[in-house]
């Protein structure tokens, strides 16, 4: 479908590329024993970008109407500003695990199955709970005026649960291309019944020790890193006006297979490839778009990302937090006396490009003597993440994917800790 | 299209629903001088709903118009997937036959993108020219046109055609190595013709980042501290109406029970989309059900919940008209739409009359809500000392355990106002938009902590 456009924009544009998307999105989410709602989404949208008479523009829009897409495109780029976008040629794609046919052939029932099958799992904790089970498949086809014409098929599975007790939400999920087996299953209610099985304690003082941030709560620790190795916000910071602890590398990673951002080629057209975001502890590369890389005069990392009615961007795929060394798995022996973070957000204030923070933690625990003792409520953590993760008092060996993120443990001291 | 609405829906058992939307919108956006968007999309959404008796609901969203037979089908198929253990009960309304797609005035979509684009690219000149030490910028311009189409097996019926239009600037102010920012939106009702003469506000917004660049923080403390009606009106969005959303799904968030009291005498909130010229206001929701004033807070104590017919025939109640879907292909639940606090006596002069020392929160970053912990950040902050607006101050976020938060309200002033500005409520999902409308208020003995920077 889009080499035909691209084709028919030959006589119009000095350059044009296009990427479609096509879903089948079903989901399956089960309410406690009075709700119960199996949806499919099914989506097929289509982006084109071109240049005409030196000026850039992008259309997006329904793929069944994509001659009009194409068309406003056209009129994008008589409103739009001079510019230069240099579209890669053709090239050999990496290989990589994007589908799986036991995921593709799920159906509702299936998906109505794997649900069920995770409540009744949690049953027995008597919590109020809700469980869902979804499954993407789809298709992207990417091209562009150079004879870049390029597709690949991809799923994604994913399960979760959210549990309406506690001290806010508790939504917890695992998404893969494939399937979940029963040990994905058992992370997830293990996951559950860590968070609510200690019972809950009054603090009187804050703890003066350092800080356990599990996986789930280094994903929050590590948003202000990313929004600096973004596009734009990335370039000149290679060598390092800041850094983090030497022991620990951020790499988005496209190529690796099986994960819900894996893919062959991005959006814009160009072949994927790891990338070293952060590299012993020193900002290394970041991620650039075709337009951003073109702008700067710069190759584009392969992280384009055009889908839906959102303008081109560079997005990360993949991401995964590294170590060179093992780590440990005696993560409360480590912290001694402190607690245990299972959820952080940094939110939107003080600033969290810069990384500073002061927020409430609603899943928190203390640990005194090396062991997790009760939920504790009321804690409020604050300071700068990019300081704290200067030095990491422990780094976990406990590495594993949260979705498209790879995440470990990791102990912090400094932490400001304060009670409301 | 009703006639293939009625076809689409013929001979197919239990409720069924059928939602169709266009939207064709246009997006301008500059980083300071430079184009970053100029473009304008078409894009379709439709979703079939089905209930079909003693199963759980059935949905199927898709983007080809001529696909809304098979996805009632469809829908109908997946309804029968599952057998919840308490039957989904629809709460009755009455039937209404809406047809408004003959209102469009000031139609957007008659104004070519050049023009949109130049209109942008004066007003984000005005912001940078504020001030020499505004370095950066982000300006965006935007309008939308809404074409809906409902159906319903019950004979619901509505077709409506809505425009609205949006501004926003970010203007980031720097020197000496300091940097702040300042925000500032307009998304109201209307075309082309609702964005005009609005280069005060570019202007302003740069001056207002330059003005925060040598305020001196708050020390930490505890203060009375005065809110203005667009920071009263988030608070009170994000804290007791957000809390007031009957979960479609039972377990999404917590709810406040009725009956708890929640503030003082004179705190009365509610949630209006009645309200007149609003560009968030409805006739029908997207069930179909006709729009109601809601009061949920009655003098300080919660009366009300916002809810969908599935939530409010759980709940032995009727439907307020507030299930909203948020996107073109999206299941709706339950969202406010104008949700305000209604205004008590006096004008900021009189509430800040008696106040030695405290604190002026004008417009707020975010309120975040972990359980009934309220964390608020403040985006613009002023002292208040001898009973007048004072110098700028920077101020770290105010927390409080929401009682406590809404015990120390002691006044609520007169100056309603509906605030135009581009909220949203922080929702899983796509966001949608809200407006909110409030007086100043003041509150007395909030803990202002460290500002952290």
């Amino acid at each position: 479908m889009i080499a035909e456009v691209l084709a028919d924009l030959r006589s119009r544009t000095t350059h044009a590329d296009s990427v479609r998307a096509r879903d089948e999105t079903i989901t399956a989410t089960l309410s406690g024993q009075s709700h119960a709602l199996v949806s499919v989404d099914q989506s097929d949208t289509v982006q084109i970008r071109v240049v005409a008479d030196g000026r850039l523009g992008w259309a997006g829009g329904d793929s069944s109407s994509i001659r009009a897409v194409a068309d406003r495109a056209v009129d994008s780029a008589a409103a739009g500003d001079p510019a230069e976008l240099f579209l890669p040629a053709p090239a050999a794609l990496p290989v990589v695990v994007t589908r799986s046919p036991p995921a593709a052939a799920l159906t509702a029932r299936d998906l109505v199955g794997i649900s069920g099958q995770l409540a009744n799992r949690l049953r027995r904790l008597n919590l109020p709970i809700e469980t869902w089970a979804e499954r993407s498949s789809g298709g992207v086809e990417v091209g562009n005026s150079r004879g870049v014409l390029a597709s690949y098929d991809l799923t994604v599975v994913g399960v979760g649960v959210s549990v309406g007790a506690g001290p806010a939400p508790c939504r917890l999920h695992l998404a893969g291309v494939a399937p979940p087996d029963e040990t994905d299953l058992d992370r997830l209610v293990d996951e559950v019944e860590r968070r609510f099985t200690p019972p809950v304690l009054e603090l009187t003082a804050p703890p003066a020790g350092p800080i356990w941030f599990a996986p789930g709560a280094v994903r929050g620790l590590v948003a202000p890193l990313l929004s600096r190795q973004l596009g734009d916000g990335g370039l000149g910071t290679q060598g390092g006006r800041w850094t983090i602890d030497s022991r620990l590398s951020l790499y988005d990673d496209p190529l690796v297979d099986g994960r819900p951002g894996s893919r062959p080629i991005c959006d814009d057209g160009v072949p994927t490839q790891r990338l070293a975001l952060i590299q012993a502890g020193r900002p290394s590369r970041s991620l650039l778009d075709l337009r951003t890389a073109s702008r700067h005069r710069l190759p584009a990392t392969g992280h384009g990302v055009r889908r839906g009615y959102r303008g081109p961007r560079a997005a990360f795929s993949n991401l995964s937090l590294e170590s060179d060394e093992p780590g440990t798995l005696e993560l409360a022996a480590a912290v001694g006396d402190g607690l245990l973070v299972s959820e952080f957000e940094i939110g939107p204030a003080p600033s969290q490009d810069r990384g500073v923070f002061r927020v409430a933690v609603p899943w928190c625990y203390r640990i005194v003597g090396g062991r997790v003792v009760g939920r504790v409520a009321g804690v409020v953590l604050a300071g700068d993440a990019i300081r704290l993760l200067e030095r990491v008092a422990a780094i976990g060996a406990d590495a594993a994917w949260y979705g498209a993120i790879r995440l470990r443990s990791l102990v912090l001291e400094g932490v400001l800790v304060s009670l409301r | 299209m009703r006639d293939v609405l009625a076809e689409a829906m013929r001979g197919v058992s239990g409720y069924v629903e059928i939602r169709l939307r266009r939207r064709w919108s246009t997006a301008v956006v500059f980083r300071k001088q430079r184009l970053e968007v100029a473009t304008e999309y078409h894009a379709f959404g439709g979703v079939a709903r089905c209930l079909v008796v003693g199963h759980g609901w059935g949905a199927c969203a898709f983007t080809d118009p001529d696909r809304a037979g098979s996805a009632v089908l469809r829908a109908h198929e997946l309804s029968l997937e599952t057998r919840p253990e308490t039957p989904i009960a629809l709460a009755p309304i009455p039937i209404r036959q809406v047809d408004q797609a003959d209102l469009l005035v000031d139609d957007p979509r008659l104004i070519s993108l050049s023009a949109k684009r130049q209109l942008l690219e004066g007003l984000t000149a005005e912001l940078l020219a504020a001030d020499r030490r505004v370095i950066d910028s982000r300006t965006s311009y935007g309008d939308s046109v809404f074409e809906t189409w409902l159906a319903t097996s019950e004979g619901v019926w509505l077709h409506e055609l809505r425009s609205e239009a949006s501004l926003g600037a970010l203007a980031v102010a720097g020197e000496d190595g300091a940097q702040e920012r300042a925000l500032e939106s307009v998304a109201v009702l209307g075309g082309w013709g609702a964005v005009a003469g609005r280069a005060p506000l570019f202007r302003e917004v740069g001056e207002r980042a330059v003005g925060r660049l040598h305020a001196v923080p708050v020390p930490a403390g505890r203060y009375p501290i005065v809110f203005d009606p667009r920071a009263t009106g988030a608070l009170v969005l994000q804290t007791i109406t957000n809390l007031c959303r009957s979960p479609s799904r039972g377990i999404e968030r917590a709810l406040l029970p009725l009956g708890t009291r929640i503030g003082p005498e004179m705190l009365t909130v509610g949630d209006d989309p009645t309200a007149l010229g609003l560009r968030t206001s409805l006739s029908l929701d997207d069930e179909g059900t006709p729009a109601s004033h809601t009061h949920l807070v009655q003098n300080g104590v919660v009366v009300a919940h916002l809810h969908t017919r599935e939530t409010a025939a759980r709940a032995a109640v009727g439907p307020t008209g507030h299930a909203l879907a948020p996107s073109l292909r999206s299941i709706p639940a339950a969202r406010p739409t104008n949700s305000y606090v209604a205004k008590g006596e006096g004008d900021l002069l009189a509430l800040l009359a008696d106040m030695p020392l405290g604190v002026y929160v004008a417009d707020v970053i975010g309120v975040a809500v972990e359980g009934h912990q309220v964390t608020v950040t403040p985006a613009s902050t002023r002292m208040i000392r001898d009973g007048v607006l004072a110098e700028s101050v920077k101020c770290a976020p105010i927390s409080a355990d929401l009682f406590t938060l809404f015990g120390r309200l002691d006044r609520v002033g007169g100056d309603f106002a509906w605030d135009p500005s581009a909220a949203t409520l922080h929702d899983s999902g796509p966001l949608r938009p809200i407006t909110t409308g409030a007086p100043h208020t003041r509150f007395v003995d909030l803990d202002i902590g460290a500002l952290y920077a």
